[in-house]
């Protein structure tokens, strides 16, 4: 589940609860949290936060991304991708900083932005 | 020249307690006007519109969230300034806006500081705070009224408490912006101007909803509700922004604007180009957005 005080913050923040489905583009100019169902494409210009219950299949563009659910899709993420215990990514990550949690899970390839390289570096599954 | 269209039913005729103190009140404060009293539903609508005719660019809505709503339904010119004078069971709209007492409304009219925020267009009515559906809703059709007295508050408590343990949640289908669908079992649904709920964010619709909650939350959630605080969205597990929304249910049900019944699903509510300037305790600079 997505921890969030909801009466703290920001107004122009999305949250998206479990048991709630969406299909289509989720846009925002902030950050998103969501541990529902998705199917399409996010982007956000902060950062999105899958829940434990998330389950999305969808591009996503955002400036960091948490994943504690499972998300099937390409991500680009300007800062940082971080895949915690109980995430699991099956798709490919472009980002300067990654981190993988003991217990994550990546299907996929990534490329660092850091570096001018753009081919895919890494393939790995932990 | 102030207008001032009196609802003398609001808050079970609270007008005659205080009417001549109130009219003191303004004409010491040099904003006193033209009187006009209410008879029925839709009056203030009509007499807005006719004060605004007849070239009134300052009308207050003396009453509770149905006087003003309606007054917002008939101001028709952008230069109109609306004020409040909360006498009213519901005050929603007025306390969102700083104003807690007819003393301070005085103070506050005389000041004319005023902000604008976008009208919401719910079918075929505008309105400026919170539009509801679901349970809160579907119990404040069977509560005749909320109550002052501790006691009686507290049966009523009981009542809706029985009625939250039999409340099937409804499901919903919402279409946001033309991007995407959204689909849900929702206890409680709100829609809010964005700008009511953060002075400083720009006019855009906030939707939050409630999955089920669970008893302890249901109790403190009627608690509240029966305050009539405005606080009850302390159960929302979803909360995102649009600009226009179709909302199906299964089974239809009724949606309430500020506490009024004002239509059923399906609906369309979009945020309006239509502004209200509304006259509010924090200066302009404040509030703007």
């Amino acid at each position: 589940m997505v921890k969030h005080d909801l009466m703290g913050i920001s107004s122009s923040e999305t949250i998206i609860g479990a048991g709630v489905k969406i299909k289509g583009d989720l846009h925002s100019d902030a950050d998103i949290a969501i541990d529902g169902e998705l199917t399409g494409d996010i982007k956000a210009r902060g950062n999105v936060e899958i829940g434990v219950n998330g389950v999305i299949n969808a591009d996503i563009t955002a400036r960091s991304i948490q994943i504690n659910g499972s998300l099937k899709g390409d991500i680009l993420a300007e800062d940082e991708v971080i895949i915690n215990e109980t995430g699991k990514l099956v798709g490919n990550i472009t980002t300067q900083t990654l981190a993988i949690a003991r217990g994550g899970i990546f299907i996929g390839s990534s490329a660092m932005n850091q570096t001018e390289a753009t081919e895919p570096k890494t393939s790995s599954e932990i | 020249m102030y207008y001032y269209i009196v609802n003398p039913a609001a808050g079970g005729g609270a007008i005659k307690q205080i009417q001549e103190k109130l009219q003191s009140r303004l004409s010491s404060l040099g904003i006193g006007g033209d009187f006009a009293k209410t008879t029925g539903p839709g009056d203030a609508t009509k007499m807005a519109r006719l004060a605004g005719e007849k070239g009134f660019n300052t009308i207050v809505a003396v009453g509770g969230d149905d006087t003003v709503n309606e007054a917002i339904n008939g101001v028709s010119r952008d230069n109109i300034g609306l004020g409040i004078v909360p006498i009213g069971r519901s005050n929603v709209l007025a306390n969102r806006l700083g104003i807690n007492s007819w003393q301070q409304a005085c103070t506050i009219l005389s000041s004319r500081r005023l902000t604008s925020f976008a009208l919401i267009a719910a079918g075929h009515t505008f309105f400026v705070s919170t539009l509801t559906l679901g349970f809160e809703t579907d119990l404040d059709k069977r509560l005749e009224a909320r109550s002052e007295v501790l006691r009686q508050r507290i049966g009523q408590l009981g009542q809706s408490l029985g009625h939250a343990a039999q409340f099937q949640p409804l499901d919903c289908n919402i279409k946001v912006d033309d991007d995407y669908t959204l689909s849900c079992k929702l206890f409680s649904l709100s829609i809010a101007n964005q700008k009511f709920l953060n002075s400083v964010a720009a006019n855009k619709l906030v939707i939050s909803i409630s999955d089920m909650p669970s008893k302890t939350q249901v109790t403190t959630y009627l608690w509240r509700m029966l305050k009539r605080s405005d606080r009850v969205e302390d159960n929302t597990t979803t909360r995102f922004l649009a600009n226009r929304l179709l909302i199906q249910t299964d089974p239809p049900t009724g949606i309430m604007v500020d506490g009024k019944v004002a239509g059923r699903t399906p609906i369309a509510i979009r945020l309006t180009n239509r502004r209200i300037k509304l006259i509010t305790e924090k200066p302009a600079k404040e509030l703007a957005g």
